[in-house]
């Protein structure tokens, strides 16, 4: 048996949205903006894609939407478009990031604080969740922008973005966040928000990888250095993807949280664990656990040899983020289900993730 | 450091190592022989090993040789291989196998190295682990700051053994230093200063600054008597120019092995230009030392210096 559970990385195509691609490529692959029929109907069925889109997220119609590449770019780009356009002409000289961002983000970010700007990093309290009181206190009138997603990718910690985003008005600061991770777990609403910025992947919702969506509130003047890709077949996909996501969102709350759960009581049972995040601040189909003395990929490969596919999150300091004991540090597995997760699958998991932990502890750091 | 990605010896080794474990007091008592242990790296780390020797307290020999770990499993298979070839070896030449002959026992055949490039730094660390071990079981003087201080919070190698890393493989970037080293591969704060981490003591990129320097300046002093060409040395020169490609391409080979070799006199005869060599430790008395070794050795010399070079051993 194979059992996929690295799905807050790359998921399968859902048969429907590749259905729905499909036409893209063989038949109506006309451009969009063509005068002629062929491109009448492109256009079509790209409206449609967008209509779906501004549904999912409730966005207006004045709201603007934007295809690009995926969100880590998309971040990138916006954080240097915002470098540009108020931070060198000096009317902003600070950036907020919170520590759940990508590894891009920071890159970028770097960068930015390297020519001179001031970059700060919102640290995680033992939660794993970003310190919001902290936001509080380092945000100023001369923040040009606050990035903070919606949910943390390898934690499955959920923000509570509407506190973000009601800090961030108070100083009239831009809020950008990414909800790649929080589509079809949970209502997003980016009008009862008030979010500014958004970006959204459908690569871990059954939708095609490489191409994003960005989308910009009504009335942020965001300057012409965001320019679109062409991936219309993406687009499409992506409005599809997220239509069913949405629509699925029952069901991943409930049926796919169920065998999470399962997963996770058996975690429990498992002598010195370490879970990262509670359970009721966790997004329905995520875990992150580290066993002691049982190193990340160590681990992975063990359960790789019997069929089970997690991820390792070596590359994040999550466990001194949060204060936990440092011989976790190295430690950390995560496993996030999907709507295609099967309860045969969860149990086969739990009997062989038992297994792998029992032979590592026994036979490979005694 | 999934299951496809090594060779078979890797993959056989990492889910059947022979001496992954401790030893126990009854093989102590067969084995007459006294226990010592050492660990190295930690969970903290990523890497942590733990070295259990049975050594012969009259001669440092280490009779039998187990390791438990924590880390990238690739390290299993390194570190099984490499208590192996400590086997009867003292503890001081346990320290000096050597990463291209530890690496050359990994592979599935001479032409595929053992792992990819990026991973070569489970190697490393195996040897370091030996290598402090004995420093350890030696009581050695004290340790300098730069072989105690551990400049990345991702790996166990100190800046001296870094350092020396650098110089062995001739490293040119932070990548490289990353590849076998682990320095900087999660813990990229290390690398070199920026404003969104808080300063840190040492810098991966000055460590690998300091050491190009060193090793370009170690290369000029070393480049004197080779400007010449070769039959235009003088006999002491020459000997110079065969020991530095003997020491390049050979020498770790027949150390391994429990031997080596060393050059007595150079003569020309004709335009054939005759080394005369002796074998020294196992070498001597060996089957290959008058076939596939001294093919080797001769063949070696006449690719990289004269293609006139004859070998004799005495």
């Amino acid at each position: 048996m194979k059992v996929y559970l690295d799905n807050n990385h790359a998921t399968l195509l859902d048969t429907q949205v590749t259905d729905a691609m499909q036409p893209l490529y063989t038949a109506h692959y006309a451009d969009p903006q063509a005068m002629h029929a062929e491109g009448a109907e492109s256009r079509r069925l790209h409206d449609q894609a967008y209509e779906k889109i501004r549904a999912s997220l409730h966005a207006t119609e004045a709201d603007t939407l934007i295809i690009g590449a995926d969100t880590d770019a998309l971040h990138s780009q916006l954080l240097l478009a915002f470098y540009m356009h108020t931070i060198m002409t000096g009317q902003k000289n600070h950036l907020i990031l919170s520590a759940h961002e990508s590894d891009a983000a920071y890159q970028t970010a770097a960068y930015i604080a390297s020519q001179g700007c001031h970059v700060s990093i919102l640290p995680l309290t033992s939660d794993g969740i970003v310190d919001i009181a902290l936001l509080q206190q380092t945000i100023t009138a001369k923040t040009a922008l606050v990035s903070v997603t919606m949910a943390d990718a390898q934690s499955g910690a959920i923000i509570p973005i509407d506190e973000v985003s009601q800090i961030c008005k108070a100083y009239n600061v831009p809020l950008y966040t990414d909800a790649s991770h929080l589509v079809g777990k949970l209502p997003i609403d980016v009008q009862l928000l008030d979010i500014d910025y958004l970006t959204l992947s459908t690569r871990t919702m059954h939708g095609p990888g490489g191409t994003a969506l960005l989308f910009v509130k009504a009335g942020q003047t965001l300057p012409n250095l965001m320019q679109p890709n062409h991936d219309h077949a993406g687009l499409v996909g992506l409005g599809k993807a997220l239509e069913l996501a949405v629509d699925a969102q029952a069901f991943e709350m409930e049926d796919v949280r169920e065998l999470r759960d399962k997963l996770e009581e058996a975690v429990r049972e498992i002598p010195e664990h370490l879970i990262i995040t509670p359970w009721a601040l966790r997004t329905a189909n995520t875990l992150l656990v580290g066993f002691k003395e049982v190193q990340s990929e160590t681990l992975l490969w063990e359960l790789s040899k019997r069929g089970i596919y997690g991820s390792t999150e070596q590359g994040r300091h999550i466990v001194t983020e949060i204060g936990a004991d440092p011989a976790y540090r190295h430690t950390l597995i995560g496993f996030a289900l999907s709507r295609y997760t099967t309860e045969e699958e969860i149990d086969y998991t739990i009997e062989k993730l038992r297994d792998a932990i029992d032979f590592i502890r026994t036979q490979r750091t005694h | 450091m999934e299951n496809g990605t090594y060779g078979n010896k890797v993959n056989m080794l990492i889910d059947s190592p022979k001496n992954c474990g401790s030893i126990s007091t009854d093989e102590l008592k067969e084995l007459e022989a006294d226990l010592f242990i050492h660990t190295y790296g930690s969970e903290e780390i990523g890497e942590k090993v733990t070295l259990q020797w049975a050594i012969d307290s009259s001669d440092d020999a280490i009779l039998l040789a187990r390791f438990t770990h924590f880390g990238n499993p690739a390290g299993i298979a390194a570190n099984d291989m490499a208590a192996l070839l400590c086997r009867n070896k003292t503890v001081d030449k346990a320290a000096e196998i050597t990463y291209k002959g530890l690496e050359y026992f990994l592979r599935d055949n001479p032409s595929t190295p053992a792992l990819p490039e990026e991973e070569s730094y489970v190697i490393t660390l195996a040897l370091d682990a030996i290598k402090e071990a004995s420093k350890a079981y030696y009581q050695a003087e004290e340790k300098t700051e730069a072989e105690r201080t551990l400049p990345c919070q991702d790996s166990p190698m100190s800046i001296a053994a870094i350092k020396e890393t650098i110089k062995l493989h001739d490293l040119q970037s932070i990548d490289a230093v990353t590849h076998y080293t682990k320095a900087g591969l999660y813990d990229t704060a290390c690398i070199a200063p920026d404003r969104l981490h808080e300063m840190r003591t040492h810098y991966l990129s000055d460590i690998l600054k300091e050491t190009r320097e060193e090793i370009e300046e170690e290369k000029r002093a070393k480049m004197a008597p080779l400007d010449t060409p070769f039959r235009e040395m003088d006999t002491a020169q020459k000997i110079v120019a065969i020991n530095q490609v003997i020491d390049e391409s050979i020498r770790q080979f027949l150390i391994m092995d429990g031997g080596d070799m060393e050059i007595l006199d150079i003569k020309e005869n004709g335009a054939q230009i005759d080394v005369y060599i002796r074998y020294l430790g196992a070498c001597s008395g060996c089957a290959s030392s008058s076939t596939g070794t001294l093919f080797a050795i001769e063949s070696t010399l006449k690719e990289k210096i004269d293609d006139q070079i004859r070998v004799l051993p005495i």
